[in-house]
């Protein structure tokens, strides 16, 4: 393979891995805090696509400001099923599991009946559909996008978590609750937090894959959440670089598998469910080696 | 208390995947769903008043473009012919959500709980298969619509489609390529989860060697599976072989995605697919990526110049203010040839239906239509070019060229 392949390839590679990332954030927010695995998660950001969309074709206003509906109302979605659904159920593992798949398919089914399954495209702006050609090296500009608003809100993630009330609030309910609630911190109203930090990177992920990927069905969320979730489960669920470096390697390696070894394509699915598998029976805290607050019972 | 807690992840998040794979309407799956032999209720010789035909149909799900499209042609079939044998004709629409089992349970409503006397659809190969088993053991007769696998009619008494099938459109799509666009070496990029991808992408690749002379033209086989919208990797790899043509036979939205990508990553081979591309929201999609993109269907109003075409284009045109494609016109031809069937038996019996069927020689929206051995229809192939965003008739491939 020469070099330019290569890079055309690594460009590719870095455009997936970022979604991927940005994605499998979402999940391990959640999962941080109170130890569920959010399902809708691929749910939320399908929304987040749909109502973007459907601003702009229905009611003619500018993308900017669709998606900016489409950021609050996937936030006051998250935070109505994190009170009506999964509060309830908190202090039973199994059942908020069921839960989350539950409006997971819930979900899915209410917009294929609100707007039918047809694939309709997504809007965003014409900038994004410009390329950029280095030689027969070509970087589309949705790519360099995709991976500066990545940076930017992994930036923002980390100072919120390292350096304010709320960031260590967050840490300290993930390292023991109980201990936290004697400490005077509200748990309802820090996870509460972790689903509008978390529906907002399912917003963000969603704007940027769908302006790649340009259409949107009811259906758009349930590969990109898969993927993701499996990222975060080899980052190491629970941990944010866990999630990003997880996601990243992901869907590289996606690439890199039909880069390097073409004949291995149909397999890259079946390899993705091993890698997860043997994660899970050798190293379930991930490759951070995240160790949840359960072990220590 | 460690170890049985990471087996307690590893068991859930198991039961997770498999519970959200199955769930996945765009993952089909081969298992068939277990059939009870239908109550053999002896269907009398006299003519009930009201004629029920069922249309099993995906109206929800990944093929609901298609099932829309489907259902519209079926509908003005049925106000340009609401009668049969001097009775109505009742239509009774039933939703397979795009799925192989729930295929089979619709049909084995139609049978039971509506007792249709025939069945028009489905468009999909993998879901006519599915429904034909269950018509099959009933001895109902139906008529798969853009169904194009060769194995939904093949082995069956009473099934038939107002199609062409997938051998003969590989066929086509290469003639054209190689006659017609001077194609000396192609690519394959194939979703490998569904039949008709997989199957036609074969037809296209023996008649493309055969039509070349040369065993080496056929570059790669690049394939995907039904979900993935990254296509680049494969685009990347099809870029360093620079062939002349890559077939990509697959879902609109897909191959939506593929034509975009492909245009940024400076692809300049010509793509060309199968009829499934035959749906405004590629466009749509895709924008002024499909430029140049072409592919075989069932129909365009240019390449069927007959009076019964012309009449069938209007009355759509009327109806729907839209031009009719591959779904509506074998919607449309599937009723109608359902219907001079039943009409030439003078019997809703299933197997004066089917010996009407096997004689058919109906004058459709695609000129005279016959059945060959195996229930297939054989009709001309046009071959259709996006320019300036609209759809171009390009070339026509009769049977027999």
């Amino acid at each position: 393979m020469d070099f330019e392949l290569f890079m055309q390839f690594l460009i590719n590679g870095i455009a997936l891995g970022s979604l991927y990332a940005l994605i499998a954030i979402g999940y391990t927010i959640i999962y941080g805090v109170v130890q569920l695995i959010n399902f809708a998660h691929g749910e939320f950001f399908m929304v987040a696509a749909f109502i973007t969309m459907w601003g702009v074709f229905r009611y003619q206003i500018p993308w900017y400001f669709s998606f900016a509906i489409a950021v609050v109302v996937v936030v006051g979605l998250g935070l109505l099923v994190d009170r009506g659904v999964y509060r309830p159920l908190r202090e039973q593992k199994t059942s908020s599991f069921i839960g989350a798949i539950s409006v997971s398919f819930l979900l899915q089914n209410l917009f294929v009946v609100l707007f039918t399954s047809r694939a309709k495209p997504f809007p965003h702006p014409e900038i994004l559909d410009q390329v950029l050609n280095y030689g027969t090296v070509a970087l589309p500009v949705v790519n360099i996008f995709i991976v500066a608003v990545s940076i930017i809100l992994f930036t923002l993630l980390f100072i919120l978590v390292l350096y304010t009330d709320v960031g260590r609030a967050m840490r300290a309910i993930s390292k023991d609750i109980e201990v936290a609630q004697l400490m005077g911190i509200n748990h309802n109203r820090i996870i509460a937090f972790a689903f509008i930090l978390s529906t907002t990177f399912a917003a963000v992920g969603a704007f940027m894959y769908c302006s790649k990927f340009p259409y949107v069905d009811p259906f758009t969320g349930v590969i990109p959440g898969l993927k993701a979730f499996i990222g975060a489960v080899m980052g190491g669920i629970g941990s944010i670089p866990g999630a990003m470096v997880g996601g990243f390697i992901l869907g590289m390696g996606e690439i890199m598998i039909v880069a390097f070894f073409p004949d291995l394509t149909a397999f890259r699915d079946i390899i993705a469910y091993i890698i997860l598998i043997l994660f899970l029976l050798f190293r379930p805290g991930g490759i951070f080696n995240v160790r949840m607050r359960e072990e220590k019972v | 208390m460690k170890k049985s807690m990471s087996l307690f992840h590893v068991l859930s998040i198991l039961l997770a995947l498999s519970l959200l794979l199955s769930a996945c309407a765009q993952t089909p799956t081969t298992e068939q769903p277990q059939v009870e032999e239908p109550t053999a209720a002896a269907i009398p010789d006299v003519i009930p008043d009201v004629i029920k035909i069922g249309v099993n149909e995906t109206m929800t799900g990944w093929g609901a473009a298609y099932g829309d499209m489907t259902w519209k042609g079926i509908q003005l079939a049925h106000d340009t012919k609401p009668t049969v044998l001097g009775k109505p004709v009742e239509l009774v629409l039933v939703d397979n959500k795009s799925e192989k089992s729930e295929a089979a349970l619709a049909a084995q409503r139609l049978v039971e709980v509506d007792k249709v006397v025939g069945v028009v659809g489905v468009n999909s190969s993998s879901m006519s298969m599915a429904q034909n088993e269950v018509l099959e053991k009933a001895k109902i007769p139906s008529m798969a619509t853009a169904a194009t696998n060769p194995l939904v009619t093949q082995g069956k008494l009473y099934a038939f489609r107002a199609a062409f099938i997938d051998p003969f459109q590989g066929q086509a799509a290469a003639k054209f390529a190689v006659e017609e666009l001077g194609a000396k070496t192609a690519v394959l990029l194939v979703d490998i989860a569904l039949d008709y991808p997989v199957g036609l992408a074969n037809y296209f690749r023996s008649n493309f060697i055969a039509y070349t002379g040369d065993e080496k033209s056929i570059l790669s086989y690049q394939s995907f599976q039904t979900g993935d919208r990254d296509f680049t990797a494969q685009l990347t790899q099809i870029k360093s072989l620079n062939p002349d043509i890559v077939f990509a036979p697959n879902e609109y939205a897909e191959l939506a995605a593929i034509l975009q990508q492909a245009k940024q990553l400076g692809i300049t081979a010509t793509f060309l697919a199968g009829d499934s591309a035959d749906v405004p929201e590629l466009v749509q999609i895709a924008g002024e990526n499909a430029e140049g993109f072409m592919y075989t269907a069932q129909f365009h109003p240019d390449a069927f110049t007959h009076p019964e075409a012309a009449a069938f284009v209007e009355a759509f045109r009327a109806k729907y203010n839209i031009d009719p494609e591959t779904f509506s016109v074998t919607g449309f031809d599937g009723y109608m040839l359902l219907l001079d069937a039943i009409e030439r038996a003078g019997s809703v019996d299933p197997e004066k239906i089917r010996e009407a069927l096997l004689q058919t020689k109906f004058t459709g929206a695609r000129g005279v239509t016959v059945f060959d051995e195996n229930h297939n229809g054989i009709l001309a192939v046009p071959v259709i070019e996006i320019k300036d965003g609209k759809k171009v008739f390009r070339y026509l491939v009769s049977p027999g060229d």
